[in-house]
């Protein structure tokens, strides 16, 4: 700083103009800046869930403008719908199929391709890129592929040795065929966040384990595996979540058939409201829908504040 | 690591490359043959001729024009309204102290949860009643917010030092000026995350077009493509997966040109 | 320019923490006042208020000649320098500067044209269209001045500007920044946790603990006559000895006197001598040395004896840690402390008539 300073600097400036800035300005701003995200929620998450939790007391059907009170009587018809139960028996096995199968094979991929090299990052995004493409290109791609006649997939069955599968056209396989489906397009997805919660894992643990001469499997058991446990764990629940959802694949892929076996709790509800116009039927299953979803959130919850509260 | 290990590693790594990018090249092939050469068993592996017609005629068997556009002006309608409303608002939440903060910032974690399959129908009632039912608007307003984005933004927004604030403060600068010439800029990357991940969940959606919309005026690409199946004289697997191509091909480009920003933002939802 | 007063201010947290207690400070008109004092003392809660970005609990906050309390930051017409520097890190360097300039709407040409001077004063001039991330910590905080310096303040703010640079950085831009303020003539209010800074820098320092001042003078004023212990074992390294009054009042001759509870001598003032040294000074003490650092131009002893244990610097060649020592206190560098810890000077009743006689020397006659 070698020259005179105030000779540099311009002395008729209005530097600072002093003005009181408005009380209620100030107080008011957070609530303008939160009101248009907050009024959207409003309009078309919040108030419909309550107007779903008051048709569900209701018998409509859309077109007359009577909506009669009937009390539990939409539940109590649920409950005692033969076709319902197995709606739900249908949801669980699908959900907790897709689940199970998912976790178990990402974890295995995720343990086998967390590693450094163009190799590993390309069949990463291999087995990423089914995720990111429409459920529809997904269902279609797929039902191709499980065409009885001329599908890929039973080219391959037969080259193993095996009869022709009636992958979705047969009630014993339509339900497998969709978890096969739901697999494939999300395992990438899982295996891309076990592999970011491996890599969270402090090394030292590994050095000091290499230092004590650990076993390998020992290795898994004792610092890997429970050292994922909360991604295991919260994945899980994100998955439980997202497979009692299902639809899409349903609707394009088989029409909640062959004899009802692959109906879904979404299907159901799309159905009674959008083509038998029971509006009650459907929205007492979907406050079935949010009763579940609503338990697994507050367990989501749970797990993430503790997570929250280990780091 | 042993050469025998190492060969049946890569012989594994290749099994699993098949698997998740076979279907991918099987689609491909498919919509370059004839009909007859989707008719054979065992299937043939690649088509004699390239059968680029099969796209036009997948194209052309319905406004399929209409479709893309609509499906342009949802995904990227949805964008703007999102960044238009989830910018201010994770700003709200990540810098200012009011009164109720916690009781909103609650709210929008709640509605996070709330998947679109759990409301379709009141939301559905509910747009009939405002005549929105069938139009563009129907697709677009319900995801005018993203709770996920604001929850994502006010993390990045909270790591903004203090300091360059109050810099700007002293500065003399208007909270506006420092949410666009400060914090937004600095927020760039996550906002990158976001934009692709809200783009790709909405091009790609089909569930709430096939609930919200009757005729073709406000049908969106997916839905036009799931229709392929409905044309007269059965599916043609030649055609579909030439729609299909058309459909999936927009969102290959962008996986390959951002690849690393998508898997990111996808992934941040897991991890959140 | 202008000065700045602080009447009765206080600061509460929560209903319940008091950071800052009803505090009363003048910063003189173009001085360069520094703020000093441990972490958690508030002195940043103290320049935060001056700067607008807290509200006092209480009290009055005065700029010049006007009340800023409701005033917002902007318009206080302050500049900063932030010990991180908070540059804006997605704009260029002349981005930066301009900013506030661009903010009270000063025409474009004016603006490049002032950017460009400050940029030449500071040295900055082939940097200005890089990012912050892409400078050195030197440069980054010469930014840092050069965007506050550009809007031509009433009053300068630096909240441990230096802290993030190495040593020898530290030391230029300490000198840099004391030509700097010659040159401005602006107020400039300093905060630093390093007494060493506070002490080579300022024109008066404030020193401050757990929300209150302890003391406010010019340093050598401070070094000289600390008010109370805190003071006194804040400024000089290593601080001052404070040890209980009562072993060195028998040796002094001085009748039982509960006004005074301890004293303190500077380890520069205190004297190792070898035991065989002949006698000259009143309160003389064996002691032995624990450990010794030597610095080159001086040496740092701990050394223990009757007393305690105490610090003690000398500039004459280091001693071998094993010889046979006295420490020699001479009576006229012995400060006097009351229970509180506050300073019993001589001026005050309470000090003992047989002490005065020392306050010309401690040789025995």
């Amino acid at each position: 700083m070698s020259q005179d300073l105030l000779s540099h600097l311009p002395d008729n400036q209005p530097v600072a103009v002093t003005t009181r800035r408005s009380v209620s300005r100030d107080f008011l701003r957070p609530y303008i800046m939160i009101a248009p995200a907050l009024i959207v929620f409003l309009l078309f998450f919040l108030f419909p869930i309550g107007y779903m939790i008051y048709l569900s007391f209701h018998e409509w059907n859309f077109i007359s403008p009577e909506k009669t009170y009937v009390g539990l009587e939409n539940f109590k018809r649920l409950v005692a719908d033969p076709l319902f139960l197995e709606v739900i028996r249908n949801s669980l096995v699908y959900t907790f199929l897709s689940v199970f199968l998912t976790i178990t094979i990402s974890l295995a991929l995720s343990l086998w391709l967390n590693k450094k090299g163009w190799i590993y990052s390309f069949i990463q995004g291999a087995v990423f890129s089914p995720h990111i493409i429409s459920l529809v290109s997904v269902s279609m791609l797929w039902m191709w592929m499980m065409d009885a006649d001329y599908g890929l997939l039973n080219w391959f069955v037969e080259k193993l040795g095996f009869e022709k599968v009636p992958w979705l056209t047969d009630p014993k396989f339509a339900l497998i065929s969709l978890v096969i489906v739901s697999v494939w397009k999300s395992v990438g997805y899982y295996t891309l966040i076990f592999i970011a919660g491996l890599q969270s894992i402090p090394k030292n643990l590994y050095e000091a384990a290499s230092l004590d001469k650990t076993p390998k499997w020992r290795v898994l058991t004792k610092i890997t595996l429970p050292m994922l446990s909360p991604t295991l764990f919260f994945l899980t629940i994100i998955g439980l979540i997202n497979s009692i959802q299902v639809f899409e694949t349903i609707n394009i892929m088989t029409g909640g058939g062959p004899v009802n076996s692959t109906k879904t709790l979404v299907y159901y509800i799309y159905e009674n409201g959008f083509v038998f116009f029971k509006l009650g039927n459907a929205s007492a299953a979907g406050v079935i829908l949010l009763i579940i979803l609503t338990i697994l959130t507050l367990i989501y919850f749970k797990v993430l504040s503790k997570k929250v509260h280990y780091q | 690591m042993p050469k025998v290990q190492k060969f049946l590693n890569g012989i594994c790594l290749a099994f699993v490359v098949v698997i998740f990018a076979l279907p991918f090249v099987w689609m491909i092939s498919t919509s370059l043959k004839t009909l007859g050469e989707t008719l054979v068993f065992p299937p043939q592996w690649l088509p004699e001729n390239l059968v680029w017609q099969n796209f036009l005629d997948a194209w052309n068997s319905g406004p399929f024009l209409k479709y893309f556009l609509n499906s342009v002006i949802v995904a990227v309608g949805i964008l703007i309204f999102q960044f238009a409303t989830v910018i201010p608002a994770a700003y709200a939440f990540a810098r200012y102290n009011f009164p109720l903060k916690n009781f909103f910032f609650a709210i929008t974690m709640v509605t996070l949860m709330i998947p679109a399959q759990l409301i379709f129908l009141p939301v559905f009632l509910n747009l009939s009643s405002w005549g929105l039912l069938d139009t563009l608007w129907g697709l677009i307003l319900p995801f005018a917010t993203s709770a996920f984005g604001i929850f994502l933004l006010r993390q990045t927004f909270k790591q903004v030092p203090e300091e360059v604030i109050e810099a700007a403060r002293l500065d003399n600068a208007s909270e506006w000026k420092i949410m666009r010439r400060i914090m937004v800029p600095m927020a760039k990357p996550t906002l990158v995350t976001f934009g692709l991940f809200s783009f790709i969940t909405h091009w790609n959606d089909y569930f709430w077009p096939l609930v919200m919309t009757t005729t073709d005026q406000s049908r969106t690409l997916p839905l036009g493509i799931a229709q392929l199946r409905q044309v007269e004289g059965g599916a043609s697997w030649n055609i579909l997966m030439a729609g299909n191509m058309i459909l999936v091909i927009p969102i290959l480009i962008i996986f390959f040109i951002a690849q690393r920003q998508i898997i990111r933002a996808f992934v941040y939802t897991g991890v959140k | 320019m202008a000065s700045i007063t602080l009447k009765g201010v206080s600061k509460v947290y929560d209903n319940e923490k008091k950071v800052v207690e009803k505090m009363d400070l003048h910063i003189q008109d173009g001085s360069f006042t520094v703020l000093v004092g441990p972490s958690g003392c508030g002195k940043s809660t103290t320049l935060r208020m001056i700067a607008g970005f807290e509200k006092p609990t209480e009290g009055e906050i005065w700029i010049g000649n006007q009340l800023v309390n409701d005033l917002v930051p902007g318009k206080r017409d302050i500049s900063m320098v932030f010990q991180n520097y908070a540059l804006y890190p997605t704009m260029t360097v002349r981005g930066n500067i301009e900013f506030s300039l661009e903010n009270i709407k000063i025409p474009k040409r004016k603006r490049k044209e002032m950017v460009e001077e400050i940029a030449e004063v500071v040295g900055l001039t082939e940097y200005l269209e890089k990012k912050p991330q892409h400078l050195s910590g030197g440069q980054r905080q010469r930014v840092a001045l050069a965007r506050a310096m550009v809007k031509k303040p009433e009053v300068f703010i630096l909240d441990e500007p230096l802290s993030n640079l190495d040593a020898k950085l530290r030391g230029q831009m300490r000198t840099e920044l004391i030509q700097l303020h010659k040159r401005l003539g602006t107020t400039f209010i300093y905060v630093t946790h390093d007494q060493v800074e506070a002490m080579s820098m300022a024109d008066e320092i404030v020193i401050l603990n757990k929300g209150k001042i302890m003391q406010q003078a010019a340093p050598m004023a401070l070094y000289n006559n600390p008010k109370n212990t805190f003071v006194a074992e804040f400024i000089g390294t290593p601080a001052m000895n404070v040890l209980p009054f009562e072993e060195i009042r028998v040796d002094l001759n001085i009748e039982n006197n509960p006004a005074i509870t301890h004293f303190g001598f500077r380890p520069e003032h205190g004297r190792l001598v070898h035991s065989e040294d002949p006698q000259i000074f009143t309160l003389r003490y064996p002691s032995k040395i624990i450990t010794r650092e030597t610095l080159g131009s001086e040496t740092i002893y701990l050394i223990e004896n009757k007393l305690g244990r105490q610090h003690i610097k000398s500039t004459e060649p280091p001693l071998s840690e094993d010889a046979d020592l006295a420490l020699c206190i001479p009576v006229e560098k012995i400060y006097y402390f009351d229970r509180q810890g506050n300073r019993v000077e001589k001026e005050n009743e309470a000090f003992p008539y047989t002490l005065q006689n020392h306050e010309k020397g401690g040789v025995k006659i």
